[in-house]
């Protein structure tokens, strides 16, 4: 799987050059191609010039907010965005994705999760290994048949349920947010959804989960959202 | 002048006024007596008439109307024939005499009335002219008590008052205790007497009279007025005060409101430096963290471990890494040192040359990128300071200058001798140099240069600072001409300029 991956082009928008010193030492030990710029402008040059597969993009920039900058990009490029954030600013990393940022990884962060995150986008947006049928742990799923498999034992769910699973499936390894949920399930992101979400969320992970209130597959990001979680 | 026109709209006839009259009707009389012949009864009749509105300018209507009765007896007895009778003989004389004594009588009203009319005119311009006065005067107040020294001011000109005011609290509802004005006038049972009249609205009009300060929003606080006991305190005067009163509530509001707006203002200073000074830290520690924790979980990767070459890479930003953080924890413990009064100077007699030496030295992997160029003039005198902490201060000057000069180029020392026999250390960097109105600025705590790249706290050059300046020293910065930014140490040849 791995081999699949290398030689992706990977851009790095950080103002703090040791930072981006060792982001590149990082991916280029792990075969990535790696540029790296200082401030919001060059990024969007750089993404124009380089054509990046991925984009890191920090969000405290001292020249421009890394939402505007986020924001500008997805007006004419779909290229998978993930940003660097700080600890506390969960409402920065949902408006972040809101704006159409693909994933957070949150600062001090941990490089094999980078990794994993880079992996995923890289996945989603180059649709590798896809197929109807997901199987991750002891979790198996058949889009094509609808069918939810744990530990070769079929499992019933909803349908509510399952359109939620399936959403997650195939978003897997993806943050996905309260809001995005709630639009494609409810077709509406009102607040009164938000409360039916965390249920059929709880009643999925009684389904699928081995201790459904210490979550492995379905795992919550504070304030954030939810994200099926798979072994990279 | 307030004073004497109040008190004539509201006096009653005084037996001068009577005297006045009497006097007059007498002198008339005397002197037209002995020529009465002469010129006829009926011209002294004139004169007296005349005399009527002549006299109801300065006196009052009583007084009037008693000249103008005794006029019209004296007439009547001494001057109409038969003369010492009261009898009438001719018809036009009766008709005379009753003619004058309507006349008389009629005029004497109207300008007594007329007189009482500009009166009142004239008091309520002086009124207004009073107000105003006072409007102007709390207009130039600049704070609660300065309002209310000038209210006591015009209170004690005008009314020989003496006053006291009590305010809200300013948080919560309540009166406060803390008196303005005369707190000679301040005891526990005034204020007791104030409470209600603050809580119930109503005036009390006993010993002080307490007003409510009110406005649209409720009460603001209570005016107590003590007058001088000499003074009459009529209807006038009480709609007076009132209105003073009113105009003390509208600048004490202004005032309260302009303290709570400053107020407000500090807080979001001081909120905003907190978020400021907060930001700047947590981003300064937060950044070497992220490096440490990215740094061991690459070094915890098969792949990356695997290769010696990137391995020692990240060994190298480890290092840095760390190296960052303990500048960064250095600033904070040097900067609460000086901050906490825990900070004295240890100071020996040392070469200029060996100080700029030992500040190098302990820096030299920070100088790999830039050229560092070091000169010192010859026979510099030594100097005495503290070794460590004046090191310190070179250091944190160097550190800015590397900071903010592109790697490749140059960073100056130059130490030389002022024209006044002074110690000058001079480091010039190959940065941007700082917009003008900056430049004050850049040794205040916390300071950043608006806009400039992130990394700093702020505070290594106020730690210089504060280290030169307990040498006795100066320390200053300039724009160099050619760009970049040069910062001054001046010392004394003993630490003592």
């Amino acid at each position: 799987m791995n081999d699949l991956l290398t030689r992706f082009k990977i851009l790095i928008v950080d103002d703090e050059s040791q930072i981006r010193r060792l982001l590149r030492i990082s991916l280029e030990a792990n075969e990535f191609k790696v540029f790296d710029v200082g401030t919001g402008k060059e990024g969007i040059l750089a993404v124009t010039m380089s054509r990046p597969d991925v984009i890191l993009l920090d969000l405290g920039l001292p020249d421009e907010d890394g939402l505007e900058i986020l924001k500008k990009l997805r007006e004419w490029s779909t290229v998978p965005v993930i940003v660097l954030t700080v600890e506390d600013s969960e409402q920065i990393k949902v408006k972040a994705l809101d704006l159409g940022a693909d994933d957070y990884v949150t600062k001090p962060f941990n490089t094999a999760e980078l990794l994993a995150r880079i992996r995923v986008a890289i996945r989603h947006s180059f649709k590798i290994g896809e197929s109807p049928v997901f199987k991750d742990g002891d979790l198996e799923v058949d889009l094509g048949l609808r069918q939810v498999k744990m530990k070769d034992q079929e499992i019933k769910l909803t349908a509510l349920e399952y359109s939620i699973l399936a959403l997650f499936i195939r978003n897997a390894g993806k943050v996905l947010t309260h809001n995005y949920i709630m639009r494609e399930i409810w077709g509406n992101p009102y607040a009164e959804n938000a409360q039916n979400l965390r249920v059929h969320v709880a009643q999925l992970r009684k389904k699928i989960e081995k201790n459904p209130s210490i979550p492995e597959i379905l795992v919550t990001e504070s304030g954030v959202g939810y994200r099926l979680k798979v072994l990279v | 002048m307030e004073k004497s026109s109040l008190e004539i709209a509201a006096a009653k006839p005084r037996v001068v006024e009577f005297l006045v009259a009497f006097a007059t009707t007498s002198v008339i009389a005397g002197l037209s007596y002995p020529i009465s012949h002469a010129i006829g009864y009926q011209t002294v009749g004139f004169l007296f008439l005349m005399s009527i509105p002549v006299l109801s300018i300065f006196i009052g209507r009583g007084p009037v109307l008693f000249a103008a009765l005794l006029n019209f007896v004296v007439w009547n007895y001494f001057f109409i024939p038969p003369v010492m009778t009261f009898h009438i003989t001719r018809l036009h004389d009766l008709i005379a005499l009753f003619a004058y004594l309507g006349v008389a009588v009629s005029s004497g009203i109207l300008v007594t009335r007329i007189r009482t009319n500009q009166l009142v005119l004239a008091k309520s311009q002086e009124r207004i002219r009073l107000i105003n006065s006072f409007l102007v005067s709390l207009n130039n107040a600049g704070s609660i008590r300065d309002v209310v020294r000038r209210t006591q001011e015009v209170m004690s000109k005008q009314f020989g008052a003496e006053i006291i005011v009590f305010l809200k609290e300013k948080e919560g509802s309540g009166l406060s205790r803390k008196a303005f004005g005369n707190t000679e006038l301040f005891s526990e049972a005034e204020y007791d007497l104030a409470l209600p009249v603050f809580e119930g609205n109503h005036v009390v009009l006993s010993g002080l009279q307490y007003y409510p300060l009110t406005v649209q929003r409720g009460n603001i606080g209570v005016i107590g007025i003590q007058f001088n006991e000499l003074r009459n305190k009529d209807e006038e005067t009480l709609l007076l005060v009132r209105s003073f009163a009113a105009q003390l509530t509208s600048a004490l509001d202004r005032e309260i409101n302009i303290d709570i707006a400053k107020e407000k203002e500090i807080y979001m200073e001081s909120q905003k430096l907190f978020q400021t000074v907060l930001n700047s830290v947590s981003h300064e520690l937060r950044t070497p963290i992220s490096i440490i924790t990215a740094a061991v979980s690459t070094l915890d990767d098969e792949n990356t471990a695997a290769n010696p070459e990137t391995r020692k890479l990240i060994c190298a930003e480890l290092n840095s890494a760390a190296q960052r953080l303990n500048v960064l924890v250095e600033n904070i413990l040097d900067m609460s040192k000086i901050d906490s009064g825990y900070f004295h100077l240890n100071r020996q007699i040392c070469d200029t040359a060996d100080l700029i030496g030992v500040a190098v030295n302990g820096m030299k992997s920070e100088f790999i990128h830039h050229n560092l160029r070091v000169n010192i003039a010859e026979n510099l005198p030594p100097v005495s300071v503290d070794l460590h902490w004046f090191k310190q201060a070179i250091v944190n000057i160097l550190h800015n200058s590397i900071f903010y000069t592109p790697a490749g180029s140059d960073i100056f020392i130059e130490a030389y001798t002022s024209e006044d026999g002074l110690v000058v250390l001079e480091i010039l960097d190959s940065g941007t140099g700082v917009p003008e109105h900056s430049i004050k600025k850049l040794f205040e705590k916390f300071y950043r240069v608006p806009g400039s790249k992130s990394g700093g706290t702020g505070l290594g050059l106020t730690i210089a600072k504060a280290i030169v300046e307990a040498h006795k020293g100066i320390i200053f910065a300039k724009n160099r001409e050619g760009g970049g930014l040069s910062v001054f140490i001046i010392i004394g040849k003993n630490g003592n300029e």
